[in-house]
């Protein structure tokens, strides 16, 4: 009964160290991003001669400023990446769980073998330059949006966990539904998806945090500045600056770069809407990742 | 088995039908773009051939020109586009669309567009990005000997001949040299004010074991805590990057190893970390880095653009074609800055210390190509011609709009505006830059040089330094790295771990230098430099 009473007090000292060991890992990850987001606001001169600090001596805007302002259209790729990651999300979870449902059901007939086809690209895929003909060739999409949404609209890995996921739901409300005179269309939409809230949040989040993360796709197919994504401008200055020291060519040209504090603005403004968005989403995710594991 | 047969049956059905799907998507889209289906273009050739016979002008008909070049992508690309398609359009009939690739794509992007055969007209190659010889051989560019003698011959008279050679795949030119500051010398890069303070006679340094120098450094390492007195860089190593100052010209990646003698006339393939030369060098850098010249941690710093960026550094590996003493005997000031820092600027004095040398990877590291897709070569060679003969064209591509992007200064250089919306890196990425503007001194280094003297007398200084260097008996010779590619990055790795620590001095050489070299022959550098001899010499004979 002491236990009860007292709670806490005779694990008072295990408490504190396992407390204590992940009171410091979580120090550990944030700070990193802490010192990333002082460096964005400190002054440029100073960063030069001090380095980083984590009490800035001078702070300015100076580096937001110059990616607001500057040569590259961070304003029109935040609006690109937006439209791209909402518009991508949608459509990957619309054709995956189209996809995934009637692959769980037993009732289709040839699901085993649409599965094989689901599945065969998992483990052999036709390679870089196949991929970028058919894109850029056949179906004309350099230099359009669709070149960074259609490549991802569906992945066999989502298609797999999803389907595992509806395959655990109980067949039995399926069938009640069905006697209950609804259509099967109907059955996915009323009863099935909001049965599986978890599992289209944990996806959405991957599939979105993917698209949100996307340069390379943008890289090859995007020439066009109005349609770079965020990413890929993040990615061209980091490069630029890379490339530009380790050739003796250019040197002389080095300061009309954006440099360091520039460099953490920029990551700064694209880890935020992240950052902002997991508070959110995470009480499905951390569902979506235990109730499979529970109920068996 | 019979489930197994269907499931057989089935897949092969899908393919087909995917297959036929494909290549009718194929012709239709070959149709579209005007080449590959043989009935359109015989049409094309029939009303190019009415055309031609009407008017008797190969310019008769407008075309568009697709133009890929490496560079920070550009807000107002597609302005500046316009802008310059109107000069073409009245000189050639031919608009042309800049498409400006990032620094870190471009390699991907153009090996893809190659590889899939899609169409452009002109693209940037070089030695160090979109491979020239490599896509050459891939047969992706067209070959330039005619179009060269039709349309081209400014352009053929301004690069010298072995620059020339050095672009010629199997006999074929496949590419125009952009004609820029080519040749490298090699020396040292002295802070100014530290100069005057501690009294360096910088003009009579004789190289880097110069005893003057040492007791300058001497001086400021004494009285100077915040400096360093040599600020080395792995990204800049003055040995591994820069050998040929000590006469040793790195045959494929600067790191493996495999050089030959620039001195010498037959064409030896030797080791340049297994030489007197590599042992002096590294007994000097640790000497200075004892004396603590060097910072600490130079070995595995990356990075040392702030302290650059603050001055920090009384003296930097150089390589100036044109050094100071070169423009003041023109009656040029010192062109050299050290920091240009919000703080100021501060200069800097340039001595060579070897002279000017054009390398083999130097003379190949700006090219145009004419694209085999290409269906406009004519008119791509004409624009090639354009933008090494025609100032205004070129320029506009180089540096953007007059009075938006940049504005001329009285002594005709130019100011540019930093936060416009085209301000690419450089104008030697084009063509001809004895036509370039020059930037003023807030943007550029050699804006001071100008002075009151004038564009022509600079540009006319760094030309004939170029034209007199001397050539790599190289020239023109591709090394195949295929068949000892695993060599070469066994040594490269051998390098990074304990070559740059020799290099920077971080390391004592009595007790390292022969385990690097030991490292490097378990690596295979013997077998690299045994296969360079190899092609060195069945290349020489095919020569002959």
């Amino acid at each position: 009964m002491e236990k009860s009473a007292k709670p806490g007090y005779k694990s008072l000292l295990p408490n504190i160290a396992i407390h204590s060991v992940f009171l410091i890992y979580c120090l550990l990850v944030i700070l990193p991003i802490i010192m990333v987001v002082i460096i964005s606001f400190t002054d440029e001169g100073f960063l030069n001669i001090a380095g980083y600090r984590f009490i800035p001596g001078k702070m300015n805007l100076n580096a937001y400023i110059y990616i607001f302002t500057g040569n590259v259209t961070v304003l029109n790729a935040y609006a690109v990446t937006m439209l791209v990651t909402a518009a991508g999300t949608i459509l990957n979870l619309i054709i995956s769980s189209l996809l995934s449902y009637p692959l769980s059901r037993a009732e289709v007939k040839y699901r085993s073998r649409i599965s094989f086809f689901v599945m065969f690209p998992l483990l052999f895929s036709g390679g870089m330059v196949p991929w970028y003909i058919l894109i850029s060739k056949y179906l004309h999409l350099s230099d359009n949006l669709l070149a960074l949404i259609v490549p991802y609209a569906v992945s066999s890995v989502y298609v797999l966990i999803m389907r595992n996921f509806f395959r655990d739901l109980p067949d039995a409300i399926v069938e009640a539904a069905r006697i209950d005179g609804s259509g099967e269309f109907n059955t996915f939409i009323a009863v099935i998806l909001p049965l599986s809230k978890p599992i289209i949040a944990t996806v959405g989040l991957f599939v979105g945090i993917f698209f949100w993360n996307d340069w390379y796709t943008c890289s090859l197919f995007i020439s066009e500045n109005k349609l770079f994504t965020l990413q890929y401008l993040l990615q061209i200055i980091m490069n630029q600056i890379a490339f530009l020291q380790g050739n003796d060519m250019l040197r002389g040209t080095l300061d009309n770069l954006p440099s360091e504090s520039a460099r953490m603005a920029a990551c700064v403004l694209t880890v935020a809407p992240i950052l902002f968005l997991y508070p959110f989403l995470q009480r499905y995710i951390v569902k979506g990742l235990t109730l499979g594991a529970v109920k068996t | 088995m019979y489930k197994f047969k269907r499931a057989v049956a089935l897949t092969v059905c899908l393919m087909l039908a995917l297959v036929t799907l494909l290549s009718g998507c194929g012709s239709g889209n070959e149709d579209q773009a005007g080449k590959g289906a043989t009935s359109v273009s015989t049409a094309e050739a029939k009303t190019t051939e009415t055309t031609a016979e009407t008017t008797a002008s190969p310019n008769a008909k407008e075309v568009a020109l697709s133009f890929y070049l490496v560079g920070t992508p550009q807000k107002d690309t597609e302005d500046v586009s316009a802008q310059l398609s109107k000069l073409t359009k009245e000189k050639i009939n031919a608009t042309v669309k800049l498409n400006i690739i990032d620094w870190g794509s471009y390699d991907q992007k153009m090996s893809l567009m190659i590889a899939s055969e899609n169409y452009y007209d002109i693209c940037f190659t070089s030695s160090w990005t979109n491979n020239f010889a490599q896509n050459a051989a891939k047969d992706a560019y067209a070959p330039l000997d005619e179009l060269l003698a039709k349309y081209g011959q400014k352009t053929l008279s301004l690069s010298r001949k072995e620059v020339w050679d050095a672009v010629k795949i199997n006999g074929k030119t496949y590419a125009s040299p952009i004609f820029q500051q080519n040749a490298q010398g090699y020396g040292i890069s002295v802070q100014a004010p530290l100069v005057e303070k501690y009294g360096l006679d910088w003009k009579n340094l004789k190289g880097w074991d110069d005893p003057a120098l040492d007791a300058w450094f001497a001086k400021i390492k004494q009285s100077e805590p915040d400096k360093i007195c040599f600020g080395y860089q792995t990204t800049y190593d003055p040995f591994i990057q820069c050998s040929v100052q000590f006469g040793l010209e790195p045959i494929s990646d600067v790191m493996a190893p495999g050089a030959i003698n620039t001195g010498s006339s037959d064409i030896k393939v030797i080791n340049q970390y297994d030489t007197q030369e590599f042992k002096d060098y590294v007994k000097r850098m640790h000497d200075w880095y004892d004396k603590g010249y060097i910072r600490k941690d130079a070995a595995t710093l990356k990075d040392q653009t702030a302290d650059q960026k603050v001055a920090k550094f009384a003296a930097l590996q150089a390589t100036p074609d044109v050094d100071s003493l070169d423009w003041s005997s023109l009656g040029i000031t010192s062109p050299g800055i050290m920091a240009s820092h919000t703080g100021g600027l501060v200069k800097s004095y340039e001595k060579k210390f070897s002279p000017t040398y054009l390398s083999n990877a130097r003379a190949t590291c700006a090219l145009l190509a004419i694209s085999k897709t290409s269906e406009n070569p004519d008119r791509a060679m004409q624009f090639i011609e354009l933008l090494n003969t025609d100032p205004k064209i070129y320029n506009t591509c180089a540096f953007g709009r007059e009075g938006k992007d940049y504005t001329v200064n009285q002594n005709g250089s130019i100011h540019v505006d930093i936060n416009s919306g085209y301000n690419t890196a450089g104008p030697w990425l084009f063509g001809y830059m004895g036509n370039a503007y020059v930037p003023d001194t807030s943007t550029s280094a050699e804006g001071a040089a100008i002075g009151t003297s004038g564009l022509p007398k600079f540009h006319e200084a760094w030309i004939k330094v170029n034209n007199e260097a001397k050539t790599s008996p190289l020239l023109g010779f591709v090394f195949d790295t295929a068949p000892v590619k695993t060599e070469i990055a066994n040594c490269k790795t051998v390098v990074e771990t304990i070559g740059y620590s020799l290099s920077s001095g971080s390391v004592d050489p009595e007790k390292y230098l022969p385990q690097f070299i030991e490292k490097l022959k378990t690596a295979g550098s013997e077998s690299i430099i045994a296969e360079e001899q190899k092609q060195i010499d069945a290349w020489l004979k095919a020569k002959k």
